[in-house]
């Protein structure tokens, strides 16, 4: 951003940054633990935070990586405010955002995740739609496929890294 | 070691101190572990944008947050309260030398009396607070240790033993209280049954059992205690049984200690051990409390959602197990949403049912849609 920039200007800036950084700052948000439900007003605060302290941001400074900081400082705060366990949680989050990545790519793409969804097996992908889609809850399918809601719970975390490795393997996300 | 992620998982925050410590133990251990939790963080999260029925449009919300005066309103009365409250700070910093000197003060006098307490129960322990209670037949007020004593009358007796501990206890009882090194108390239940409230080290014994609760609050109950000899009782032969004990808990958690074995109950949970005349246990069986929230009725049995409206369990009773509905005898169908349900499950199982009790609120007669008929 130069010094003589329009308000115009500005906001068409702040428009692009967060269009272009919004899916990839949300799944870093919920990479440290942040419930999905609140995951949004997290990278809310983020932005707005973005948006009043642009002017004072100085030149040269990856955004991106300005990004970053702040929803960690910002997710950091989420558990400071919302639960009694803060300390451990922030420090869970810490090491969650701390560790390196071995994954490529580290998030995954919607478009390789769309493909990766298809190749499932059907039964599969119901249980995904009726979670994720249908907003029904892993203790309700828990109960309608005779299972302990902890053994549906790891039922949905093998899905989830069947899909991580699909995604690793398909050429559309490298 | 994935298993005490469970509860990060599944999205709970609110975890217990316990739990807390066990889940970032793994994660410093394993850096594996956690980009394994921080791919399935951001792969639930992916699956919910993909896959969510009213798709949020997040840059245009961004938008309209940044170009809301109110936002700005509420950041610049946000920025203002800071201002005071660093103002209020630098306040209380100038009087902190004063404070900190009266503040040591009363931590002194603080700790020397909690030390004085710990070491010397306070004068109403052991002391009964409701109720008749006998020791070789006479009415005491106050229960001398490592006697034995015996509820007496037609009323529960209300006892305080041990720092805050408390138990009711009901006609008939028989128990004795002991003190042990560190000040706090163990009541040894011999008969009868009682409700206690377990603070500190307090605990109650019975026989090669002993339970010791965090904040608990539990009935427990010695039932069936048998002390003829085979002999006067031959029938009773083949079924060594002496005594049982029935543990549940109502709030809090209780750890109980059976021959080198330890076990956790939480709120609702039962547990019945069988002990044989050598004071082994025979069997044990883990049970569960709670309200039906939902019934799904399978081909060969019934899957019912217990528990309360924080968390609930899966309980799968067989078709054609005989369950016991209001007092009667009945089928497994007739529960419904809303009954009270005291299930046993099978040995080593925490799922399968092998014995339930239902209250129902109405009566089964009574139930909408049912005719009356049985």
């Amino acid at each position: 951003m130069t010094p003589d920039a329009t308000p115009a200007d500005d906001a068409r800036w702040f428009d692009q940054v967060v269009r272009e950084t919004h899916y990839r700052l949300r799944l870093t948000i919920a990479g440290m633990g942040v419930p999905i439900s609140d995951v949004d007003d997290v990278a809310q605060e983020v932005y707005l935070d973005l948006s009043r302290s642009r002017a004072r941001i100085p030149a040269g400074v990856d955004i991106a990586q300005w990004l970053h900081g702040m929803a960690r400082n910002c997710s950091y705060e989420y558990f400071r405010r919302h639960t009694r366990q803060h300390k451990r949680l922030v420090a869970m989050a810490e090491l969650l955002e701390l560790t390196p990545s071995e994954e490529t790519p580290s998030v995954p793409a919607v478009d390789a995740l769309t493909q990766c969804l298809e190749r499932l097996r059907p039964e599969q992908r119901e249980l995904l739609e009726a979670h994720y889609r249908h907003g029904r809850s892993i203790a309700e399918l828990a109960l309608e496929h005779k299972r302990m809601a902890t053994a549906m719970h790891m039922v949905f975390a093998r899905l989830r890294e069947i899909l991580k490795r699909c995604i690793q393997t398909t050429p559309e996300a490298t | 070691m994935k298993e005490h992620l469970l509860a990060l998982l599944t999205g709970r925050l609110e975890l217990d101190e316990e739990e807390a410590a066990r889940a970032l133990a793994a994660l410093q251990a394993s850096p594996e572990l956690c980009r394994w939790l921080r791919a399935q963080y951001r792969m639930d999260a992916a699956l919910s944008l993909a896959l969510r029925a009213d798709p949020v449009d997040f840059p245009n919300r961004i938008r309209a947050a940044a170009a809301n005066p109110a936002t700005e309103d509420f950041l610049a009365r946000l920025q203002q309260a800071r201002a005071q409250r660093l103002q209020l700070q630098a306040r209380m910093r100038r009087r902190q030398g004063v404070f900190a000197a009266v503040a040591a003060l009363l931590i002194v006098g603080l700790c020397g009396a909690l030390a004085w307490v710990s070491l010397h129960p306070d004068a109403s322990s052991n002391q009964v607070l409701v109720g008749q209670v006998q020791v070789n037949r006479q009415d005491v007020h106050q229960i001398p240790l490592d006697q034995d004593f015996t509820v007496t009358g037609s009323h529960t007796a209300v006892i305080s033993f041990g720092h805050d501990s408390q138990v009711e206890l009901t006609p008939s009882s028989q128990a004795s209280l002991h003190a042990n090194t560190d000040g706090s108390r163990n009541c040894e239940l011999d008969a009868g049954s009682g409700t206690f409230s377990l603070h500190g080290a307090s605990r109650i014994n019975a026989g090669t059992a002993s339970v010791s609760g965090e904040n608990a609050q539990l009935p427990t109950q010695v039932i069936a205690q048998w002390s003829a000899t085979p002999r006067q009782a031959p029938q009773l032969a083949a079924n060594p049984a002496l005594r049982s004990l029935e543990i549940s808990v109502n709030s809090g958690k209780a750890q109980i200690v059976c021959e080198h074995q330890s076990q956790v109950l939480h709120p609702h949970e039962t547990l019945i051990l069988e002990m044989t005349a050598k004071h082994t246990v025979a069997t044990s069986h883990r049970g569960f409390k709670g309200t039906v929230w939902a019934v799904a009725n399978q081909v060969a049995d019934l899957a019912l959602a217990v528990g309360d409206a924080r968390s609930q369990r899966t309980c799968i009773i067989p078709k054609d197990l005989v369950v016991e509905i209001d007092g009667q005898k009945a089928d497994p169908l007739d529960i419904r949403r809303g009954d009270a349900i005291d299930v046993q499950f099978a040995p080593n199982r925490t799922d399968l049912v092998s014995a339930a009790r239902i209250t129902t609120s109405h009566g089964l007669t009574d139930r909408p849609g049912e005719g009356g008929a049985r």
